[in-house]
């Protein structure tokens, strides 16, 4: 089963960003880089402030290991987790 | 003017060794590899770079023999002409202070070739002591393809030199972890956490055994917050 990256809204994340005890996955989201229970509670970056930090920069592919899909589509996947979360809300749900 | 002169050498000769003034931590290791019926080699890193220095011997009381290695912060010492089907026991660490003890054995005889008199004595035990060896990124590693993204992040708060040798040191970061020399709590999914107060290195593994980050948090509470309840080498499910 894929996740969603609460940040960038990229759909194939493999674990769940957050576990049910709390904790980050750690996956870094070949998408937007964001890398979860790092990013945030390390770095204390809120997902919509990296969503526009990302939007800002060119919403760019940032792995260097995974290739982005064929069809990979980031203003199709931001624009669904914008409508999902809004870039009001300043704060991480987790 | 001669003791002025002989001031500044002193000064001179100091300062020209500063790497070897302040203690260095150990981030990972000693591990022992490449284990034959005589020779084995002991890796560690260190956080600083130092002079590389192994004291070993059968005797834990009389680790008499001593090996040097070259200056860096990964160190390698190679030991030959040991005996085999025996007991090691060594102590790593920097030209001048010992940083980790630790002990091996050689393999014993093949079956069919003649019987040491350690085999004879007590063959059950050179037959079952596993032998450490350092896995590959592949098998070490939980999500390969993510492996060049940890690398690229936070290889360099170990001075990794790459992807592979990023994975080698949290796998042997986890082999601390084990001994029981670092601090470790355990999720509801079986997610291992370890941490060293010392180097502030962190690492996360799955529920099999296989890294999934290393890194060095910024924070200065990132592992209280945490979730997973503390616990033991013994209280692991894999080894």
């Amino acid at each position: 089963m894929n996740h969603v990256c609460p940040a960038c809204g990229f759909p194939n994340l493999t674990e769940a960003p957050l576990s049910r005890s709390g904790g980050g996955s750690y996956e870094i989201c070949p998408s937007c880089g964001f890398q979860f229970g790092v990013s945030d509670a390390d770095g204390g970056h809120s997902f919509t402030a990296w969503r526009t930090g990302w939007k800002e920069s060119g919403m760019k592919w940032t792995s260097k290991g995974i290739a982005a899909p064929l069809d990979w589509d980031p203003a199709k996947q931001l624009r669904l987790i914008e409508r999902r979360d809004p870039p009001a809300g300043g704060q991480n749900r987790c | 003017m001669a003791s002025t002169l002989l001031r500044l050498l002193v000064l001179v000769a100091v300062l020209g060794q500063p790497l070897q003034l302040w203690a260095a931590a150990l981030v990972s290791g000693p591990v022992v590899e490449a284990i034959t019926s005589t020779n084995a080699v002991i890796r560690w890193t260190t956080d600083v770079a130092t002079g590389s220095r192994v004291y070993f011997g059968s005797n834990p009381a009389q680790m008499s023999q001593k090996l040097d290695g070259e200056l860096g912060s990964q160190h390698r010492v190679a030991l030959s002409g040991l005996q085999a089907g025996t007991r090691y026991h060594f102590t790593a660490g920097t030209a001048r202070f010992p940083l980790a003890t630790n002990s091996f054995v050689t393999v014993g005889l093949d079956p069919g070739t003649s019987t040491s008199a350690a085999e004879k004595k007590a063959p059950w035990k050179i037959r079952s002591e596993p032998v450490a060896s350092t896995p590959s990124a592949r098998e070490s590693w939980g999500q390969i393809a993510s492996l060049q993204d940890h690398f690229e992040r936070h290889g360099g708060d170990f001075n990794a030199k790459s992807p592979e040798d990023y994975a080698r040191l949290a796998w042997e970061f986890l082999q601390r972890a084990k001994s029981g020399a670092l601090l470790m709590k355990v999720d509801d999914e079986g997610v291992l956490r370890v941490f060293d107060p010392k180097s502030r290195s962190f690492a996360a593994y799955s529920r099999n055994g296989t890294t999934k980050t290393f890194f060095k948090p910024g924070s200065a509470d990132y592992y209280e917050r945490q979730p997973g309840r503390n616990v033991k080498p013994e209280d692991l499910k894999f080894r």
